[in-house]
């Protein structure tokens, strides 16, 4: 005996399928997201420049970010804000005025801070000198960073392969 | 370039002939003089005062600094060499 098809199932073979992308297009916005986090910023970001060209080393650790005082061929800069022309420092002092007075400025800040806050102040300052600047200036940007409680000084140079 | 100590003043290293420094003479003494005194209870076994003229390159003293750190000594270990470098200035 046979039996009639059922009128339910009469369609099932003509049915059009499509692929719904919702759950996927999720999935990959979450790993661009992740992917652009873990670009992260490690270390110093130092744009080079014809002013600024860093001298290269072999060993040395990585830099974390600190205060940072440059100084490029023509001026003398801490964190990035213009301090003095080179010419202008003085020839027959060890301290440098103008520096002093801006550093001292950041140590009191960051001084109140490890009161306030609890942020623990680290005496640290990243000298990030041009590859052509003389001893005696490094010299006198080194003595007047420990006069002003930057005792801890790194000096910022390009590993060699890197 | 100039190696000095308590004794008096140390070897000098010449330049060579392309008027650079001879980085690798340099090196040379100073794991002479390290060879010296290691063990023997300095405590600033690893001190070195570093002095330049007025005019020299920062690159100069980088390369030094370099070149201050560590040694390889026979069985290839890698050893400090002067790693705690002071700075000083000379008196003209």
């Amino acid at each position: 005996m046979a039996f009639q098809p059922s009128k339910s199932k009469k369609n099932l073979g003509t049915e059009s399928g499509s692929l719904n992308m919702n759950s996927m297009m999720d999935m990959m916005t979450i790993i661009l997201l992740f992917l652009l986090k873990s670009f992260s910023t490690e270390g110093a970001l130092v744009t080079p420049s014809e002013e600024l060209r860093l001298p290269v080393s072999e060993q040395g650790q990585k830099p974390k970010k600190e205060l940072t005082v440059s100084i490029a061929k023509n001026v003398l800069l801490v964190n990035d804000q213009l301090i003095m022309d080179v010419q202008d420092i003085q020839k027959d002092q060890m301290l440098i005025p103008p520096l002093a007075s801006r550093l001292s400025q950041y140590a009191a800040q960051e001084q109140e801070l490890e009161i306030d806050v609890g942020k623990e102040f680290t005496h640290e300052v990243i000298i990030e000198g041009d590859e052509k600047i003389p001893f005696e200036l490094l010299f006198k940007v080194m003595y007047t960073c420990s006069k002003t409680e930057f005792y801890k000084m790194r000096l910022l140079t390009v590993k060699k392969g890197s | 370039m100039l190696l000095s100590g308590d004794e008096g003043e140390g070897p000098t290293v010449s330049l060579v002939d392309d008027g650079s420094y001879d980085y690798a003479k340099f090196r040379e003494k100073l794991v002479e003089i390290k060879k010296k005194v290691i063990g023997k209870g300095f405590v600033d076994e690893n001190r070195a005062v570093l002095t330049a003229s007025a005019d020299i390159e920062y690159q100069v003293i980088v390369k030094i600094m370099d070149n201050l750190q560590t040694y390889t000594d026979e069985e290839n270990k890698i050893l400090p060499l002067f790693p705690e470098i002071n700075f000083s200035k000379i008196l003209q």
